[in-house]
């Protein structure tokens, strides 16, 4: 076999006509958006003055970022994206109404993190990018750029201790998760979300934590073999304040929700009592109908007065106590007020009249 | 960028950049969605690139990064892997169609590296500059992916076609070097 054969081979590889032609319908609506892309410029410089400040003070960093809802890096708008934790949004998020009303909703859980500071491996290359909470659950942004090439870097992981407190109260963490991006200029944009198993206020939040590297690593014996393993630590902490206080609404209801599972020939109840809808998640409390909670294979969505269904997803795994709450948090944000039902596979309960 | 130059790097980098990401990814949808964002940065980019080289470096590194990024989603880490959808067949002939599917076979690291050294035509070095990674790093997975690829080949001609056009394929090898 030559180089011509293998070249003649992939050429049959060719962009169909229609992905050129969509191409070229993105660039058409993309004057509109102009502006806005303006302001992410300007607020990029001013926050790379303040990084090369804090860079030049020492190792363990000690820095102050305002958040705004369009900053440098469009890091809000990625969370809900489809890049980050949720996906099914993702179509929703090209959609420039979309886009400004995911703004507007999320501007009043936006914190300001202060008292940022680092140390151990690679401390000098994180930095704090913003976070949002609602009361339930803190997303923050980090930008994280490794030492070396990111080439062999398979995840960026939050660390096994983690702590997070509310004034002198330590709050009991449920969930934690992560996703990364890699940027063109190299660094990752690391997203983390925390949920507690408390409803917690949203002013003075103090979080611990780290992130570490987990590479791929050719294993010569085998060929085949990927191992990843941990290198050293990066910890950090930060304080986040959000002054606007969350908005929580809450449904007393009556309602059951049934599911057959077929292959087991039993029908798993939940009888619903309360339902907690805050900006990004919903907690429905309730009493098992068996001594096993499952949601796991149930698609369930809220849905809100304009008929918009929103997917939720199940924050952790099965519950075993009798009487329970079971947490989702939603694809993308919404105004609690606005929702009219919540849809468990097929079953809906009406929360308005 | 204007909109006429954007067409021209369209018409120009289209097929590269898919070609790219449909290697990396071996699925249409999604090299459809990794080529329109790649093309669309290239658009909102405000600086002008120093020469035509560097667009096209950059062009690949930024589809690289996103393919990356796509494999890597929580979306992606939970999907089943979907087979590739191959270009129309009829256009292949049988022994081209026999070498898509051994490099398609291939993981991913080989695949895209021995796309960007034996199609791009780039060298160890600029391939290194362009993702990032290690020369030797290059080198290496180009050495081992040829190696797998004259495996895969020969196996494949082994079950499906016998031992003639094994012998064919080893008289190619001696001939142009570069299994």
């Amino acid at each position: 076999m030559e180089k011509k054969l293998f070249q003649s081979t992939m050429s049959h590889i060719k962009m169909p006509d229609s992905c050129e032609k969509e191409i070229l319908r993105k660039v058409e609506e993309i004057p509109n958006e102009r502006e806005n892309i303006a302001d992410i410029k300007m607020h990029k410089r001013s926050r790379s003055f303040i990084a090369v400040i804090v860079a030049c003070l020492c190792v363990v960093m000690v820095s102050t970022v305002t958040v705004s809802a369009f900053n440098g890096h469009n890091w809000l708008l990625e969370i809900f994206s489809g890049k980050g934790f949720t996906y099914e949004s993702e179509k929703l998020v090209l959609d420039p109404e979309y886009k400004d009303k995911l703004y507007s909703l999320t501007q009043d859980y936006m914190g300001e993190i202060t008292d940022f500071s680092s140390s151990g491996y690679n401390s000098g290359n994180i930095k704090p990018i913003g976070a949002i909470s609602d009361g339930t659950a803190l997303y923050f942004t980090m930008q994280y750029t490794p030492k070396e090439s990111s080439d062999q870097i398979e995840y960026i992981l939050p660390g096994h201790e983690r702590t997070a407190k509310s004034g002198n109260k330590e709050l009991e963490i449920g969930n934690v998760s992560s996703a990364e991006v890699l940027q063109d200029d190299g660094s990752y944009f690391v997203w983390i979300m925390m949920t507690m198993k408390q409803p917690f206020r949203t002013s003075d939040i103090s979080v611990e934590m780290s992130l570490y590297e987990a590479r791929r690593k050719d294993n010569d014996k085998d060929k085949d073999k990927i191992e990843l393993y941990e290198s050293d630590e990066c910890n950090f902490s930060f304080n986040v304040d959000v002054e606007k206080n969350a908005k929580v609404v809450r449904y007393y209801i009556d309602e059951t929700i049934s599911k057959e599972i077929e292959t087991l020939k039993l029908k798993k109840l939940f009888y619903a009592d309360k339902v907690e809808l805050s900006a990004f998640c919903m907690r429905i409390h309730g009493e098992t109908g068996t001594n096993c909670l499952d949601f796991n294979n149930t698609p369930v969505k809220i849905i809100t007065d304009d008929g918009i269904e929103i997917g939720c997803m199940l924050d952790g795994g099965m519950s075993f106590t009798k009487k329970t709450d079971v947490l989702f948090r939603y694809t993308m944000p919404v105004d609690p007020e606005t929702v009219a039902a919540i849809k468990c596979g097929d079953q809906i309960m009406t929360l308005k009249d | 960028m204007d909109k006429q130059k954007f067409q021209d790097r369209l018409s120009l980098y289209k097929d590269m950049v898919y070609r790219i990401a449909f290697t990396y990814l071996r699925n249409k949808a999604d090299a459809e969605d990794i080529s329109q964002d790649t093309f669309l940065k290239l658009y909102l980019r405000d600086e002008d690139f120093k020469d035509a080289e560097s667009e096209k470096a950059w062009l690949i590194r930024v589809t690289l990064n996103a393919c990356c990024n796509l494999k890597k989603s929580f979306w992606q880490v939970k999907r089943d892997d979907m087979p590739e959808n191959m270009p129309s067949s009829e256009t292949f002939t049988t022994e081209e169609s026999r070498l898509y599917h051994a490099v398609f076979d291939l993981p991913d690291k080989y695949r895209v590296m021995i796309l960007l050294y034996y199609y791009e035509e780039y060298s160890v070095k600029e391939i290194s500059s362009i993702t990032g990674t290690n020369p030797s790093t290059v080198q290496t997975r180009l050495e081992r992916g040829r190696k797998r690829l004259k495996k895969q080949l020969e196996k494949q001609g082994g079950f499906y076609y016998g031992e003639e056009i094994i012998s064919e394929y080893n008289v190619s090898h001696k001939n142009a070097g570069f299994l």
